[in-house]
């Protein structure tokens, strides 16, 4: 009897010094993981300091470089991107090969893309020009949805970079891997990697030189005087629309643009312009357009669909067709979808 | 340098040898096609200063003989345009065929093209800087993307949402 009494003492206090052990130790490890996520983490001050040089840095810098952009769902593009001065003004001429021959010149949030192959200028009016811009809209609403962790300093096709990650708080974002050049902090390589850590889209210059000697940005092609030109977009901020101003968390309203659309079997007295406005949390955007008299299957299926970074979804939310599309998680464009009508 | 490795070596020099597996297993070929392009629009040493026009001019020239065959087909443009009279409703391939057809037929200050438009996707064309009515224009086309979605709305959609907010929409 005693000497199970005792065995029991024993086998209790064995228990007991397991359990405080495992407890130091999982402290142990959650206090490790903590100071080393304090030194990697960037302070708000920092962040925004970040955010502030990487814009001006793809807004002014003058460079020359070719760029590649993949997605994990086969498309590839590779472009070639020059940002120079043009009797004062910032211009950026980016010439692509995809599918057609392409020269988008940009101005003054004006994109004129020339296309020889049919002699014709397409004009927009657009929020921002492509890479290497990352960021819009208010700093201190990025920081609301994301937080900046410095990596290691790296060197991006010969380029010396400072890394970051942009970590989203939610899962309405994807992360953000970016690499940004020493010196200037003009974002030369940016990469977006799903839940599971798996890049499922890059874009990144495979060779760069920043202030360069000369830079010929011209703002026309020789006699494109004599091609056609059409405007397809009109920036229409400030006029209604029939969606709420912050659909999602995180992600507000840009701007409206009244835009020209394909619209099959539409009579011939309709309009074919449509509202198509642009939300962004200040590193995704998210388009959005209903249209009123379209009923869906006459010109589009009702469905959804994710591929790479991009999602989509179409569907009839208070009579209306509307779709949405975005290079965020498909949850993302759901909610748009659901809770965008007013 | 040969085509072949010079896209060999454009693709290392971006991946920097970590690339994922399932980018690295998709078909590479094209780089070829993009390392030409890329050395025709920048040069060697001259890339800072070269003026674009001029091998736009030569992809122009090379295109131009694709053109002329598409240019013969006047009888397929004006069955084109028998049928736009009578109303037919078109199917999918026919419709992007007759599209085909208009563009490189082209429209011109002189060669006003009074074609009516089928389901309302003809567009009025300006000459740039003047309000000179020149024409109509094939909408579809000019709007779709690189997601090759089987619906033109659709795909007229996504593109509008790349040149908006500028960011490339690969699907």
């Amino acid at each position: 009897m005693f000497a199970i009494c005792f065995n029991r003492k024993i086998e209790r206090g064995f228990r007991l010094r397991s359990s405080v052990l495992f407890i130091v130790f999982a402290s142990l490890v959650w206090l490790t993981e903590g100071i080393a996520q304090d030194t990697t983490r960037m302070t708000k001050n920092d962040t925004l300091e970040l955010i502030k040089k990487t814009r001006g840095a793809a807004k002014s810098t003058v460079f020359s470089g070719t760029a590649l952009f993949e997605s994990s769902g086969t498309a590839r593009r590779m472009s070639n991107i020059d940002q120079g001065q043009v009797e004062g003004k910032v211009v950026r001429k980016v010439v692509s090969m995809a599918k057609k021959h392409v020269i988008d010149i940009y101005s003054d949030n004006v994109l004129r893309q020339y296309r020889p192959e049919e002699k014709v200028v397409i004009v927009s009016n657009v929020i921002r020009s492509g890479f290497p811009n990352l960021f819009s809209g208010d700093s201190d609403r990025i920081l609301e949805h994301y937080s900046f962790v410095k990596g290691d300093d790296s060197t991006v096709s010969n380029i010396k970079a400072h890394s970051y990650e942009v970590v989203p708080k939610d899962k309405l974002r994807w992360k953000l891997k970016v690499w940004v050049e020493r010196n200037t902090f003009l974002p030369v390589k940016v990469e977006y990697l799903d839940s599971q850590g798996t890049v499922i889209k890059r874009e990144g210059f495979t060779n760069l030189v920043v202030s360069p000697k000369k830079v010929t940005v011209s703002d026309t092609v020789p006699d494109s005087k004599n091609w056609r030109r059409f405007f397809i977009s009109k920036d229409e901020s400030g006029i209604e629309n029939s969606f709420y101003d912050e659909p999602v968390k995180g992600f507000k309203l840009v701007s409206c643009f009244d835009s020209t659309f394909y619209k099959p079997k539409k009579n011939s007295k309709d309009s074919v312009d449509q509202n198509h406005c642009l939300f962004s949390d200040g590193v995704a955007h998210v388009s959005l357009v209903a249209f009123y008299e379209q009923k869906p299957n006459e010109g589009f299926r009702v469905g959804n669909w994710t591929k790479g970074c991009s999602s989509f979804k179409s569907g009839i939310v208070s009579n209306k067709t509307v779709l949405s599309f975005g290079c965020v998680p498909e949850e993302t464009v759901q909610n748009f979808f659901s809770n965008s009508i007013r | 340098m040969n085509n072949k490795i010079l896209a060999q070596k454009l693709s290392e020099a971006f991946d920097g040898g970590h690339m994922d597996k399932e980018l690295k297993s998709l078909d590479r070929e094209d780089w070829a096609t993009y390392s030409l392009i890329g050395d025709s629009l920048r040069g060697c040493d001259k890339h800072l200063t070269l003026d674009v026009s001029a091998a736009v001019f030569k992809r122009l020239s090379e295109l131009e003989s694709v053109n002329k065959i598409k240019e013969s087909n006047t009888v397929a443009r004006k069955i084109s345009s028998f049928l736009d009279k009578l109303k037919i409703p078109k199917l999918g391939p026919y419709q992007f065929a007759s599209l085909a057809i208009v563009f490189a037929l082209g429209v011109s200050v002189n060669n006003i093209i009074g074609r009516s438009t089928i389901n309302g996707i003809g567009q009025e064309i300006y000459v740039e800087g003047t309000n000179q009515l020149v024409g109509n224009f094939e909408l579809s086309e000019e709007l779709e993307s690189e997601c090759d979605i089987s619906e033109v709305s659709v795909d007229g959609f996504i593109m509008q949402h790349e040149r908006l907010s500028g960011s490339p929409s690969m699907c």
